[in-house]
């Protein structure tokens, strides 16, 4: 099927292009010119052509600057502003009526309706993670907008997809001048699954299995597998709907007044682990239902040099499944040896942030501003705790209290200061300081209900209060005077205070240095160094010990580091007909003092981009792109005792990944008047490779190595547009997508049952799929 | 120190805004520093209404200024392409049409008319990079745009017209000089668009229901890092949607409590969740205790000794509350 359709495309290409080519081509029909600027030849997607007293015959076009470097492949883009240098060649042409706009151009008066027809051969999930590509009618990219003739108000409504998971709208109402009114409906589907299967049932946050079975099971009588047949397929879905309103009015010119409010309701299932020991783990779809409300309301002034702002945002997560309970499959009843009947656990607790700020900034002489920003914020979770345990034949361990009484103030503040003392300088600090003040009670936990299983001690005699103090200073000098690069050195130094982690504080010198070159009209160029040395001090090896860790161990997240990174991209832009692009970037990070955790990691980047575009509108174009990251880590397999000293027992993993991505664009001239395609084809394939290493000799067996993980998608989308009036257009529009993927962890081969060992799973594995998608829908604009 | 440091520097801005906004208030009329054009002439207030959509009768010119109907003379297409955009509304007082129309961004426009080589008019495809941001943040000096100086992007000399067109935008909002947004930012930022492709795990931006705006506000952030728009730090950025995980928790996990980041890649990855590797080589990297934690899961354990360390979503078939525990059992995230 592939193959067919690539030849189909191919052949369609091979002769389509070239009469497209010679249609453009041909001497256009004669028009009345009584202006200087009476168009010749153009596309309808290049305005008219210069005169050449407005811009030099080799200049880049007039309002674009410079011109940007190859696009994405996502979706095929229009063509430049101008092209004057071929313009001008055409000028001596006779003036010709001027063309339809283009076809894919929007306008704010359109929508289109027809039919999608999807066939998918392998996972529909994986195709739809985000997106809704059933079969049925399709209304979408409907566009609306109206505004009075003397211009003193305009609406704008949009809709798309409409009755679909995925469905959006929007609209907006304007009083020029005065205020806006806009709001967002919008959908957003997460498709997990297909393949999933539970014998659970239940509503809310209670997950039953059928009692007989569980005592079948507890009873020895049977095992695991006797739930296989008490579980039917389903559905694995979640969805957020999000609902937003907002509203900016301007009382005056110097003050804007705002106020928005959004709601966002979270519902569905997802994978949900749940365990009742090393050899008994139940996977659940968690019932999930909670509604986040948002509000945001201030006021900003501004005048002459200074502006002042204020706000004040209130978040408010309501959990309204806060608690879940699942049976447990290999027990019906409780036991103070074998387990409980069913689990407890405490899920996403509802939560507030309140939080007010202020921000402002005044410029001075010689370009010169000082902008600063300063918040405080209030995070709070009183929600009711749990008892320690479900399991009735356990003891009851009294709760600390009866809420959990957590909170937090953070405290921010921002403070930038740019100036250009003189013409080719520019000078700029910056001041920053993020505080996580934990202010939570100091709870005593000493005890605590493994796995509604048993009762054991807690390893820190309770919650360790986490809270951090950020301080940034950054300043860096930049020099122009060598047109037109601009030649930056800049000093960061970053300074963190801990609580409860194993150093107490962390400071880290970053230096970088950058060399920059825009505003020519035939490259741009962006480079960038950065070196930095992070040092831990006060380090507390009893958070780790305490815990059962290794001394040893570093937490990478603060761990001593130094990074040596580079950067960059250049453009080249020899004419108006070409454009190319070539980036680059490497760097380390490594942390020397870490004997067990993170090493290092490495990134290696590279990208080669062409574009090409004639003023006809033929236009294509691609884009490489190669990308590897790898990570080293050291850890030590043993068991408490005299194995744990032993550096013999050590391993480490070389974790890879390698990407390779390439897209190309077609953008055919016109076919005939009416008659416009676009072709877009994304190919990535990435790669994931884990090699285990251990002490030569040592205790350790050979490891047998994880074999590879890869993915590769491929995705050719074909639009074509046919004018069959000046407002109805004719719209096809077709995507093939093949997903192929490999990954131990979620193979079918690996997860071949719902039953695993020591397990019961949903299933949820990572298949293939090839999709075809097609669209026939009428478009009418205006 | 860091708060005294912090709270002096506020004091030192707060001062100087409340005595600027008094001199400012306080001022009469036409006193305020220069603003409009660069070439430092004042920008006379909006004129009188009642017009037809995005016209105006043309006031009495200042000096030098020869209205937009002389401009349109020679540069009809010029002023067709501003129809239907913000820069056309003339009943808004902030914007150039309300002001001198073309002339409020290229300048006055006499000089021009009267030079046969027809220069002496600021074109925007020929200054530099800091004279074209010095016209746009005139008017586009607040909200949004407020972050400017100093920005990232400012700093790297990109100039407004690197991403924005006045006259010949290509996407439906915001003036982009490509259709869509990520089509600008992925000129620079190819490798965090590829992240976005990412088959296996990625934000929902290639299905239009994400872009990069959504996270990050281009034009540079006065509260965040990064360019980020909501917040003042990574994790408020990702909890402004993620509001689950912003507890606090009872039992909270560091590297959560401090940064998603450690974690996560916010762009887009090949391994489930969006991790920056995959479990339980993620976790292995903070934690090493004797027996399970530091055990090598080697290819037996999904073959010969199936082990639920490696199959499905590894550490989180128990630990499963990754992101902090409310339970009073849960401080190894198993309730």
């Amino acid at each position: 099927m592939r193959r067919l359709v690539l030849v189909h495309v191919a052949c369609w290409l091979g002769v389509a292009l070239p009469s497209a080519a010679q249609a453009q081509i041909a001497p256009p029909t004669p028009a009345v010119a009584d202006s200087p600027q009476a168009p010749t030849v153009r596309s309808s997607n290049s305005p008219p052509a210069a005169s050449p007293a407005d811009s030099p015959p080799a200049a880049a076009p007039a309002d674009s600057q410079p011109r940007l470097a190859a696009a994405s492949a996502d979706s095929p883009v229009t063509s430049d502003a101008t092209t004057p240098a071929l313009s001008s060649a055409t000028q001596a042409a006779p003036a010709a009526a001027p063309e339809a706009r283009s076809l894919f151009e929007p306008t704010w008066h359109q929508f289109q309706i027809g039919g999608r027809f999807t066939n998918i051969n392998g996972d529909p999930a994986r195709l739809q993670r985000y997106q809704d590509l059933t079969n049925g009618v399709l209304f979408t990219d409907a566009r609306y907008a109206r505004e009075d003739q003397g211009g003193n108000w305009l609406f704008r409504g949009t809709a798309d997809n409409v009755g679909y998971r995925d469905q959006r709208y929007t609209a907006s109402y304007e009083r020029t001048g005065r205020f806006v009114i806009s709001g967002r409906w919008d959908e957003i589907p997460q498709f997990y699954s297909v393949d999933t299967m539970t014998p659970y049932t239940g509503s809310g946050g209670t997950l039953l299995l059928d009692n007989a079975t569980q005592l079948l099971i507890q009873q020895g009588k049977a095992n695991l597998s006797a739930w296989i047949p008490l579980a039917p397929q389903f559905d694995l879905r979640e969805r957020r709907d999000i609902g937003s309103v907002s509203v900016v009015a301007t009382p005056t010119p110097e003050i804007d007044v705002k106020a928005s409010f959004t709601t966002t309701k979270h519902s569905g299932e997802l994978p949900w682990g749940g365990t009742f020991g090393f050899g008994n783990d139940a996977e659940v779809a968690l019932p999930y239902d909670s509604r986040t409300n948002d509000l945001t309301i201030g006021t900003e002034w501004m005048k002459g040099r200074n502006m002042l702002r204020v706000a004040y945002n209130g978040s408010w997560f309501n959990n309204l499944a806060d608690t879940l309970v699942w049976d447990n499959p290999l027990r019906l009843t409780d036991s103070s040896s074998s387990g409980p009947a069913a689990g407890r656990m405490a899920l996403w607790p509802t939560n507030s942030a309140q939080t007010v700020s202020a921000a402002g900034y005044s410029k001075f002489q010689r370009h010169t501003q000082l902008t600063g920003f300063i918040s405080y914020g209030f995070w709070n979770n009183d929600q009711p705790l749990l008892p320690f345990t479900t399991n009735t034949a356990l003891p009851q361990i009294p709760l600390p209290r009866a809420t959990a009484q957590v909170s937090a103030h953070v405290f921010s503040t921002n403070l930038n200061l740019v100036t250009h003392p003189k013409t080719d300088w520019q000078l700029a600090a910056r001041f920053r300081d993020y505080k996580y003040d934990n202010k939570s009670p100091s709870t005593s936990i000493t005890q605590q209900v493994s796995y509604d299983t048993s009762v054991s001690a807690t390893a820190t005699g309770g919650p360790d209060l986490f809270a951090h103090n950020r301080a940034t200073f950054d300043a860096d000098a930049t020099w122009s005077g060598f047109h037109p690069f601009a030649l930056t050195a800049g000093y960061t130094f970053n300074h963190t205070d801990y609580n409860a982690r194993i150093f107490d504080t962390t400071g880290e010198h970053m230096l970088r240095l950058a060399a920059d070159a825009a505003g020519t009209q035939w490259m741009n160029f962006h480079a960038k160094y950065e070196f930095s040395d992070r040092t831990g001090s006060g380090l507390d090896t009893n958070l780790l010990t305490e815990i059962g860790e290794y001394a040893d161990m570093r937490h990478y997240d603060l761990a001593n580091r130094t990074r040596n990174q580079f950067t960059g991209i250049v453009d080249f832009v020899p004419n108006d007909l070409w454009t190319f692009s070539v980036s680059a970037g490497l760097g380390k990070d490594n942390y020397p003092d870490s004997y067990f955790g993170l090493q290092e990691t490495t990134f290696r980047t590279a990208s080669f981009a062409a574009d090409y575009r004639l003023p006809s509108g033929l236009g294509a174009g691609g884009n490489y792109n190669f990308e590897r990251y790898s990570g080293l880590q050291r850890s030590r397999s043993a068991s408490p005792g005299p194995q744990q000293a032993d550096p013999n027992r050590d391993w480490t993993t070389d974790t890879a990944e390698t990407v390779n991505y390439f897209s190309i664009y077609v953008t055919p001239p016109r076919f005939g008047r009416n008659t416009e395609a676009r072709l877009t084809y994304d190919f990535s394939y990435a790669e994931g490779s884990y090699l285990y290493t251990v002490v030569p000799g040592g205790p350790l067996p050979p490891p047998s190595q994880l074999p590879n993980v890869y993915n590769k998608l491929q995705q050719l989308h074909l639009d074509v547009r046919h004018r069959l009036t000046p407002r109805l257009a004719l719209a096809l529009s077709y995507l093939y997508e093949p997903f192929r993927v490999y990954d131990f962890a979620f193979d079918p081969t690996v997860v071949n049952s719902i039953v695993q060992p020591s397990s019961l799973v949903l299933g949820y594995v990572y298949r293939p799929y090839t999709a075809n998608s097609f669209v026939i829908s009428l478009r009418y604009f205006q | 120190m860091q708060h005294r440091l912090g709270l002096a520097a506020i004091c030192l801005l707060s001062a100087t805004l409340v005595v600027r906004a008094a001199g400012e208030i306080w001022s009469a009329p036409g006193d305020s520093g220069p603003s409009g054009t660069a070439d430092g002439a004042s920008t006379a207030g909006p004129a009188p209404g009642g017009q037809s959509s995005g016209t105006q009768a043309q006031p009495a010119q200042p000096s030098g200024y020869v209205g937009s109907d002389t401009c349109l003379a020679c540069h009809s297409d010029k002023g067709d392409s501003l129809k239907g955009t913000p820069h056309a509304q003339g009943k808004n007082p902030r914007s150039p049409e309300a002001a001198h129309g073309c002339e409020s961004c290229h300048g006055p426009g006499q000089a021009h008319v009267d030079d046969d080589a027809k220069g002496h008019i600021r074109k925007f495809g020929q200054i530099a990079a800091a004279e074209i941001n010095e016209t746009c943040l005139t008017c586009h000096n607040r909200g949004e745009h407020a972050g400017w100086e100093g920005s990232p992007h400012e700093r790297r000399k990109l100039s407004c017209s690197t991403c924005h067109s006045v006259h010949s935008p290509k996407s439906p909002t915001r003036q982009l000089v490509k259709a869509a947004e990520t089509q600008v930012c992925v000129t620079c930022h190819r490798l965090q668009v590829a992240k976005t492709e990412r088959a296996v795990a990625h934000m929902p931006v290639r299905e239009g229901k994400l872009s990069c705006s959504s996270c990050h506000n281009p034009h540079g952030s006065i509260s965040n890092v990064k360019q980020l728009r909501v917040g003042s730090s990574i994790n408020e950025t990702c909890m402004s949607c993620h509001a689950e995980m912003r507890g606090p928790m009872l039992w909270d996990h560091a590297p959560v409590r401090e940064n998603c980041t450690t974690c996560h890649d916010p762009h887009g990855s090949s391994n489930d969740r969006m991790l920056v590797v995959r479990m339980p080589m993620l976790c292995q990297r903070c934690h090493i205790s004797t027996r399970h934690p530091s055990t090598l899961y080697d290819n037996n354990a999904i073959t010969v000794n199936k082990s639920n360390r490696m199959f499905g979503r590894s550490c989180m078939n128990c630990h499963q509350n990754i992101h902090g525990s409310n339970h009073p059992s849960g401080q190894f995230f198993l309730r």
